[in-house]
């Protein structure tokens, strides 16, 4: 299992694909700074009623900016990449018969399965740790440190039930910044295992691609719809973004517990039924 | 004790669908030997492999591999197998050295000597370090030989091992292919349409046809049955009636007959004064090996008379 991990992992770094993690980071870092250097030139501006992001020009600092930074990242950015990447890891092998290399050989399909998304889920955890310190690095230098960090609830996908902005003291903020991190990967490793189930039930790379994305963002989507709110409980979306609770005042425990084992079983699922259908193929 | 073979399989079925890929393949392959599996396009020869290998589920028979039940303890079976099975795809932004420890060592343990060794073998020692990328087809097809070696393996498989190959590429494979048995004792089990190629590299050979196993046997028997004596006269206007009539009889354009006698002299010297004596001039009598080509033609011809129709030949 390792080797078959360490093959899987070599691969990822080794393939001009897997650096539009890193290009993306840093376009992102791009277009970020500016957007945070244009917002702390302007002076007088009326705060928005809206969504309180009056707040967020108001508190330009480091730990905002790697805050919000991690939004589009973790709701956009990552999925869509891992999607991408984790089809061709399995959908594209089997189109272009790379797979066969391994399945001659003694290891089971189980075992496959496993290290495709053990490596991708690794490949995932490190666009985040990126993520994480060259925002900071990038915010730091541009806006410096600053003191308190401030959480916009709308923006960040915490109910309004629960408040709209929050402000977490420099006590907080810093492990609140890390945790939030953190409690993001069980989203992506989720992402990693819709894909793998894509790839082998579709073996075919732009469809496994294209349908993981589909679902991903249809839940999302579905999920604001105001008419179609009766499906909200069942869509993964309601669960996988946990990470959101790590940037309250008062961590709720229990929601993060529920919510994180609803996605490890959301994860489990989706594996199981890409193993079952990749263990009864003929390939 | 005597070994198991290195394959050994029984009441082998396959179905795709409505298409019957395999029925009922039978055959084993002793440890050391070199066994040519032939058939025409769609015959079912990669089925066969696939089914060893794991790729393909069978819906009935076993397949055991050096005493190991293939299908019920496949990783075990296939500890000291190595496959190509049909195109030689590597990752190609990996150097030939990276890919060959990489994938051997998901089989065991593998030196670096044990690499360099490898390589010397199939001839790609000088090309190690470089990208797959840049590898021609037929530099592919010996790098895929060599991760079936690799890391200590004593069954090759591959699936049509000069598809794609200019004449010095068959001709290395070929050579290839004979030294790995005859200097490594490796076991190989190598399936082809190139019917020359089996007929030069092959103890054995199985033909197989819509999925059925038409003739299994050693090569050399095989041929020496299949043999011949030719004649070649002038002087008749028609052959006159003989005891033992020929195989083959036709005039060629300069009006001689040709016949094709079965090879059994006592038979023959009986028709030889026969002719002899209807006016016949002798031109010619020589014996005639049957190809394995020949054999294999008249064994498969509904499908030779397919592609004929096919092609309007």
């Amino acid at each position: 299992m390792r080797h078959l991990i360490v093959l899987e992992f070599k691969k990822l770094l080794r393939q001009r694909k897997s650096l539009t993690g890193i290009f993306a980071i840093f376009i992102l870092n791009a277009l970020f700074a500016l957007g945070f250097l244009l917002r702390s030139a302007k002076s007088g501006d009326q705060p928005s009623e809206i969504d309180g992001s009056y707040l967020v020009s108001d508190f330009l600092n480091a730990m905002v900016y790697t805050q919000t930074i991690l939004v589009p990242c973790t709701f956009i950015i990552f999925p869509m990449l891992l999607a991408i990447i984790g089809a061709h890891m399995l959908a594209g092998e089997l189109e272009n018969g790379t797979l066969r290399l391994v399945l001659v050989r003694p290891v089971s399909r189980s075992a496959i399965m496993v290290a495709k998304i053990t490596a991708l889920s690794a490949y995932a955890a490190m666009m985040i740790l990126a993520l994480l310190v060259s925002s900071y690095v990038v915010s730091r230098l541009l806006l410096g440190p600053g003191e308190v960090s401030v959480v916009v609830g709308p923006m960040v996908g915490i109910p309004k039930e629960m408040g709209t902005v929050f402000i977490l003291t420099p006590e907080q903020a810093y492990s609140r910044l890390f945790l939030s991190y953190l409690l993001s990967l069980p989203m992506q490793v989720a992402v990693c295992c819709l894909t793998m189930m894509m790839s082998v039930l579709t073996r075919h790379f732009t469809s496994a691609a294209v349908l993981t994305t589909m679902v991903y963002f249809s839940s999302y989507i579905i999920g604001i719809i105001p008419f179609l709110s009766a499906l909200d409980r069942y869509l993964p979306s309601r669960h996988w973004s946990f990470w959101k609770y790590a940037l309250l005042p008062k961590i709720p425990w229990d929601q993060i517990a529920l919510h994180g084992l609803w996605t490890f079983l959301y994860c489990l699922a989706f594996y199981l039924i890409g193993l079952a259908a990749f263990r009864h193929k003929d390939l | 004790m005597n070994a198991p073979p290195a394959i050994a399989i029984s009441g082998l079925n396959k179905r795709y669908g409505k298409f019957h890929a395999c029925r009922d393949i039978s055959f084993e392959l002793g440890q050391g030997q070199v066994l040519g599996l032939l058939g025409p396009n769609g015959a079912g020869k990669t089925t066969i492999i696939k089914s060893i290998v794991g790729l393909v589920h069978p819906d009935s028979g076993s397949i055991r591999v050096f005493g190991q039940d293939a299908l019920e303890n496949r990783a075990e079976a296939l500890r000291h197998v190595g496959a190509v099975v049909e195109a030689p795809v590597f990752y190609g932004f990996l150097s030939a050295r990276d890919n060959l420890e990489s994938l051997a060592r998901l089989s065991g343990p593998v030196s670096r000597e044990r690499l360099d060794e490898v390589l010397a073998v199939v001839g790609l020692a000088d090309n190690a370090n470089q990208k797959v990328d840049t590898f021609s087809y037929g530099m592919k097809q010996r790098l895929g030989i060599a991760q079936s070696l690799l890391p200590d393996n004593r069954l090759l498989i591959l699936d049509e091992p000069t598809n794609g190959l200019d004449p010095h590429g068959i001709l290395g494979i070929r050579l290839l292919i004979r030294k790995l048995s005859q200097e490594h004792g490796i076991t190989i089990l190598v399936s082809s349409h190139l019917l020359s190629e089996i007929e030069e590299i092959a103890e054995q050979v199985l033909i197989i046809h819509q999925g059925r196993c038409i003739l299994h046997g050693i090569t050399r028997e095989l041929l020496a049955h299949g043999s011949l004596i030719f004649v070649r006269c002038r002087g008749l206007e028609a052959l006159p009636s003989l005891p033992l009539p020929p195989l083959r009889a036709e005039r060629n354009e300069a009006g001689e007959w040709e016949l094709e006698f079965a090879d059994d002299a006592i038979a023959l010297s009986a028709q030889l004064p026969q002719l002899l004596a209807a006016g016949a001039t002798l031109l010619e009598l020589s014996p005639r090996r049957q190809t394995l080509e020949e054999l294999f033609i008249a064994l498969t011809k509904d499908t030779q008379d397919a592609a004929s129709d096919r092609f309007g030949v």
